[in-house]
C-alpha cells in the first residue's frame, strides 16, 4: 500500500494447476476400424481435406486405413514411404503382432504408438499421418508433417549491410536447425513446449548449459508454461505474456528475425524463446542497452562499431527530445538559442498562427501518420505516400504559412533520428515518450522536460527484465561490461562474457580451458 | 499511509505552481533587444538625472530575409530605435512598453553604449550600470562602450554588412580579436571594478564621416566613477603594449628611408616591482616583442643579418616611445593606474599593498610618483614568403 508506482508490476501467476482442454474428447479408439474412422470424421466435421484411405494390407485381407489432412503433409512421403509399404506383399506378416512388425515396415523415423483418441488427433491438426489397423486399439502416429514452407529469405525488419543473409522462417524446426548450424556445440539446449488451448503451438526456449544462468533458464521454462492463451499466434503474444511490466513503454525482450542475433545471444549468456509460425525470436533478458546494438557494430571493424553506436545514442536523445526542447526554447526560454538563430526563428514564426507546441503536434502527427500509412501500403505505393506526404504536405504546410520551416527540419529530423534505432519495437515506445515529453515542455519547458526526464529515468531503473535491471549495466554498475555499451571495444578485448547476466562461466573462448 | 499518499500528491502538484503555460512567451512576440544606449538629457536640480534610454529592437522578418531574394519586404530596415525619458532605466523601459507590440527582452542585448556626459557626471555610470548587472534577464557578457557624442546617434547608423548598428559593434570587437585593438569591457568586470574602486579605462567608439571608428578610449577614475581624461589612438596603442593585448596588430618603421611594417605575432609583458619605497616606486617593464615583416616598400636584402637587427633596433625604440608616452599620460596628466601596475603590487606583495591601497592612485598617490623602467625586445622571426619582390639598383652589391 505505501508503495506507489507510476509503473504498477505484475505479478505472474505460478504454475497453475492443470488447465481444463474443452477439446479433449471423451471418445475412445475402439476395435472397430469403421467406427473408429466415423468417430474422427464426426469430431472433425467431415472436412473435405481430410483424406481417410482404406485399403487391406497388402497381401492378407486384414482392412487398415490411413488418415490425414492434405496440405500438412509431405504427399510423397505418405505416397511412397508408408501407401506402398502397406499394399505390398506382407504375406510373411503375423497379423496378431502387427504393431511390432509395422514400426519394422513403414519408411518413416518419427513413428508413435498411441492408444489415446484425442492425442491422435492434435496430431493429425498438426500433419501427421495416422494409420488404423482393423481389429486393434492402437494406432501409429506417422511424423509427416511437411506441406508448404517458405524458403530462407534475408530478414526483411533487420537488413544488414554486411552479415549473413538468412533469416528465420515461420518453421520452428527449421529455425532450431538454424541456430544449430550457427552453435554446434553439444550443450546447447531446446526446451519444448506445447502452448495453446484452443490451438497448441510450439514454443522452444533456447540457451547453451554450462554459459547461461540457470535460474533464467527456469524462471522462462515457468512463465512459458504458465500462458493461458487460445491461440498463440506470434512471439509478441508470448513476449505480452511473460514481461515484466506491461505498462512500460520499452519492450523487456529483443524480438529478432536473424539466427546470427539469436546464436551470440546465446553465447553470452541469454535465453531464445522460438515459437512455431513466426519468423520473430525473442531474446531475453535485455538491457537498454542491448536494444542500441546491432550486430554490424559487431560485424565491422571497432572504430566504425563504436562511432556508430554512439551515433545511435545521439539519435535516440533526438528522436525523444528535439521537439520538446525546440517547444521549451520557443516558448519559454529564447535567451538560450544562439543571437541569429533566435532571430531566424522568430522571423520564421511571424505569421504561423499557433503556439509552438500545436504546431509541433501538428506536424508530429502528421508525420506519424505517413509512417503508419507507409508502413500498411504495398511497397512501392508506400514509396508515393512518402514522397506526396513528406514532401508535398511539408512544402505546402510551410508556404501557407501554417508551420514554420524550422518545425519542418526538426520534425524530419527526429523521424530520421528514430529510425537510428536498431529495433522497432524500441522506436514505438519511443513515439510514445516523444509526445509526453512535448507535453511536459509544452507546461513547463525545459524545467518541464527534466522533471519528465527524471521520471523516465526512476522507471527505467525499476524495470527489470528476468531479473537483470533494464539499466544495466549503467546504473547497477558493472564497470567491465561498459567496454561494450557506448563503445564497443576491440574485439581482443570483449573475451569475457557480460557479466550482468550473471552467467556460469564468465571466460570466453578457450582460455578458461588452458587455465584449468 | 493515506497521508504520505496526500503528500506524495501534492509535491505532485506543487512544481504545476512554480512554472507553467502561463508564463509562456512565443518567440515572435518578444521583442529583442540587442542594443542600449545610454544619454544624458539634463539635469533636475540636485543629484537628479534625466537620462534617456534608447533600445534597439530587431525587426527578425527583415533580419532575417536574404538580401539577394528581394521578394516583398524591400529596403525595411534590420532594427527598430525606441526611446523614453526617465530619472532611472528601469522606469524608462517600463514606459517603453508602450511603444511597441512587443514585449521587451533583454537576454540578447549585446551592447551597451554609454555616452561620455553621463561618465563625466561623478557616480552617475556606477549608479547607470546598476540595473544591467542585477537584472536576471541579462547576461554578464554585455560589452559597455562610451560614445563620443550622442549615443543613440550611433544607433542609427546603418551598417554595410550587419543588418544592425547594434551587432556590427559586437562583430567588431569579438571578430578583431587578433586584430591589435583594445578588448571591451564587458558588465561582469565593470562589477569587479566598481567594487574594487578602481581606476580603469573603457574603449569609445565614436561617428567619424558616417563610420563607426574604434581606436581609443576613455579613462575613469575609479574614486567616483568618473571620467577623467581620454588616451587618442597614439596613447591606446600604447595601452595596448603594456597590456601585452597587440598580438596581430602592426606597427611600421623605417628601414634605408623606406617603409617597413610588421605584425605582431606576441608581445609578452613582464612587470617586475624594483624598488619597494614608498615615495619611489621603480617598476621595470619588460616587453618581450616578436614579429614578422608583413611589407617593405625598399629593395635591400632584408635576409642579412644586419638589417634585421637595425629593423629590430627601430622598432625597439618606437615601441618604447608609444609605451612611455602612454605611461607619462596617466601618470602626470590623469593620475590613474588604467596600466595594472597596481595589480603586480596586488599580486606578488600583498602585504605592501594592504598598506597603500587606499593612497595608491589617490591621496597621497603613489602611483604619479613611481617610475617605470621600460625595456622593449624586439625579435623579427620572419620576413615573410620573399626575400625581395623588386630587383635592386645594382647587381652583385
Amino acid at each position: 500500500m505505501s508503495r506507489t508506482s507510476f509503473f504498477n508490476r505484475r505479478k505472474l501467476k505460478t504454475n497453475k494447476p492443470e488447465q481444463q482442454n474443452q477439446t479433449k474428447t471423451t471418445i475412445e479408439l475402439g476395435k472397430n476400424l469403421a467406427e473408429n474412422l466415423k468417430n474422427i470424421k464426426t469430431i472433425l466435421g467431415e472436412p473435405s481435406d481430410l483424406i481417410v484411405r482404406e485399403t487391406t494390407l497388402g497381401g492378407t485381407d486384414k482392412k487398415c486405413a490411413i488418415v490425414y489432412i492434405s496440405g500438412l503433409v509431405d504427399q510423397d512421403l505418405v505416397n511412397n514411404n508408408i501407401l506402398k509399404v502397406i499394399q505390398s506383399n506382407m504375406n510373411e506378416i503375423d497379423p496378431n503382432q502387427i504393431d511390432v512388425v509395422f514400426q519394422e515396415k513403414i519408411a518413416i523415423t518419427d513413428i508413435k504408438k498411441d492408444n489415446k483418441f484425442d492425442e491422435s488427433i492434435d496430431s493429425l491438426l498438426s500433419g501427421s499421418t495416422i494409420f488404423f489397423l482393423d481389429e486393434t486399439d492402437t494406432v501409429l502416429i506417422l511424423g509427416t508433417a511437411g506441406g508448404e514452407k517458405r524458403s530462407i529469405e534475408e530478414p526483411q525488419s533487420e537488413a544488414l549491410i554486411r552479415g549473413p543473409r538468412e533469416g528465420f522462417v515461420e518453421s520452428v524446426q527449421t529455425n532450431v536447425a538454424l541456430i544449430r548450424r550457427d552453435i554446434k556445440n553439444s550443450n546447447l539446449r531446446f526446451n519444448y513446449h506445447d502452448v495453446g488451448n484452443k490451438s497448441k503451438r510450439t514454443i522452444v526456449v533456447s540457451y547453451i548449459d554450462g554459459i547461461v544462468n540457470p535460474t533464467i533458464v527456469q524462471e522462462v521454462n515457468r512463465r512459458v508454461k504458465s500462458i493461458d492463451l487460445d491461440l498463440v499466434a506470434e512471439s509478441g503474444f508470448v513476449e505480452q505474456w511473460i514481461e515484466d511490466s506491461f505498462l512500460s513503454p520499452f519492450p523487456q525482450m529483443i524480438n529478432t528475425e536473424r539466427p546470427d542475433r539469436v546464436a551470440s545471444s546465446l553465447l553470452q549468456g541469454k535465453v531464445g524463446i522460438l515459437v512455431d509460425g513466426t519468423p520473430f525470436a525473442l531474446i531475453a533478458p535485455t538491457t537498454y542497452s542491448e536494444t542500441l546494438k546491432s550486430l554490424e557494430d559487431y560485424y565491422e571493424r571497432w572504430i566504425v562499431g563504436s562511432l556508430i553506436r554512439i551515433l545511435r545514442y545521439i539519435g535516440t536523445f533526438l528522436a525523444l527530445l528535439l521537439p520538446a526542447i525546440y517547444i521549451a526554447l520557443v516558448s519559454y526560454h529564447q535567451g538560450m538559442i544562439p543571437t541569429q538563430l533566435a532571430f531566424s526563428i522568430a522571423a520564421a514564426r511571424e505569421g504561423v498562427p499557433f503556439p509552438s507546441f500545436v504546431e509541433a503536434m501538428l506536424m508530429i502527427i502528421t508525420m506519424e501518420i505517413l509512417q503508419e500509412a507507409g508502413a500498411r501500403l504495398p511497397k512501392n505505393l508506400g514509396q508515393t505516400v512518402g514522397i506526396v506526404g513528406g514532401l508535398v504536405i511539408g512544402d505546402s504546410a510551410v508556404s501557407a504559412g501554417i508551420v514554420s520551416p524550422i518545425m519542418v527540419i526538426v520534425v524530419a529530423l527526429t523521424a530520421i533520428s528514430s529510425f537510428t534505432n536498431p529495433s522497432y519495437s524500441v522506436g514505438i515506445g519511443f513515439r510514445m515518450l516523444r509526445l509526453f515529453f512535448m507535453v511536459a515542455a509544452a507546461i513547463f519547458g525545459l524545467y518541464g522536460i527534466i522533471l519528465a526526464y527524471i521520471m523516465l529515468n526512476i522507471h527505467v531503473a525499476n524495470l527489470k527484465s528476468f531479473g537483470i535491471p533494464y539499466s544495466a549495466p549503467f546504473a547497477p554498475a558493472f564497470v567491465k561490461d561498459w567496454k561494450d555499451s557506448v563503445i564497443r571495444a576491440p574485439i581482443t578485448m570483449l573475451e569475457k562474457r557480460p557479466t550482468y547476466l550473471k552467467p556460469e562461466e564468465r571466460q570466453e573462448k578457450s582460455k578458461n580451458e588452458e587455465k584449468s | 499511509m493515506l497521508s504520505s499518499k496526500r503528500w506524495l500528491l501534492i509535491f505532485l502538484i506543487t512544481p504545476i505552481f512554480l512554472a507553467g503555460c502561463w508564463g509562456k512567451i512565443e518567440i515572435e512576440n518578444r521583442g529583442f533587444v540587442i542594443g542600449t544606449a545610454i544619454d544624458l538629457e539634463g539635469k533636475q536640480g540636485n543629484e537628479k538625472y534625466n537620462l534617456l534610454m534608447t533600445n534597439q529592437l530587431i525587426n527578425p522578418a527583415a533580419i532575417s530575409k536574404q538580401s539577394s531574394g528581394g521578394g516583398g519586404g524591400g529596403n525595411q530596415k534590420g532594427f527598430i530605435n525606441i526611446q523614453d525619458k526617465s530619472d532611472s532605466l528601469f522606469a524608462a523601459s517600463r514606459k517603453m512598453r508602450h511603444l511597441t507590440n512587443l514585449i521587451p527582452y533583454y537576454q540578447h542585448l549585446k551592447v551597451i553604449l554609454v555616452s561620455e556626459e553621463v561618465i563625466k557626471e561623478p557616480g552617475l555610470f556606477s549608479d547607470v550600470m546598476d540595473v544591467f548587472v542585477r537584472n536576471h534577464e541579462l547576461r554578464r557578457g554585455v560589452k559597455v562602450f562610451v560614445t563620443e557624442g550622442e549615443a543613440n546617434k550611433i544607433l542609427d547608423f546603418v551598417p554595410q554588412i550587419e543588418k544592425t548598428p547594434a551587432m556590427f559593434i559586437e562583430k567588431l570587437t569579438t571578430n578583431s580579436k587578433n586584430a591589435g585593438i583594445l578588448e571591451p569591457k564587458r558588465v561582469d568586470r565593470l562589477q569587479n571594478i566598481f567594487i574594487y574602486e578602481r581606476s580603469y579605462f573603457i574603449p569609445r567608439v565614436k561617428l567619424v564621416n558616417n563610420e563607426i571608428v574604434y581606436d581609443d578610449a576613455v579613462i575613469v577614475s575609479g574614486e567616483n566613477n568618473q571620467m577623467i581624461g581620454t588616451l587618442n589612438s597614439e596613447e591606446t596603442k600604447g595601452l595596448l603594449y603594456i597590456l601585452g593585448g597587440t598580438k596581430g596588430g602592426s606597427i611600421e618603421t623605417k628601414f634605408d628611408d623606406n617603409l617597413v611594417n610588421v605584425e605582431t605575432q606576441s608581445a609578452k609583458v613582464k612587470t617586475k616591482l624594483t624598488n619597494k619605497d614608498k615615495e619611489n616606486f621603480t617598476f621595470s617593464l619588460n616587453i618581450n616583442f616578436e614579429g614578422t615583416i608583413e611589407e617593405h616598400f625598399g629593395t635591400k636584402d632584408l635576409l642579412k643579418e644586419k638589417s634585421i637587427t637595425e629593423i629590430e633596433k627601430d622598432l625597439e625604440k618606437d615601441i618604447k616611445q608609444l609605451v612611455e608616452r602612454t605611461i607619462k599620460k596617466v601618470q602626470r596628466e590623469y593620475k590613474a593606474d588604467v596600466i595594472g601596475l597596481g595589480d603586480v603590487i596586488r599580486e606578488k606583495h600583498y602585504d605592501l599593498w594592504k598598506n597603500i591601497v587606499y593612497n595608491w592612485d589617490r591621496g597621497e598617490n603613489y602611483f604619479s610618483k613611481s617610475t617605470v623602467e621600460v625595456n622593449v625586445k624586439a625579435n623579427i622571426s620572419s620576413t615573410g614568403a620573399a626575400n625581395r619582390i623588386k630587383q635592386k639598383g645594382k647587381r652583385g652589391e
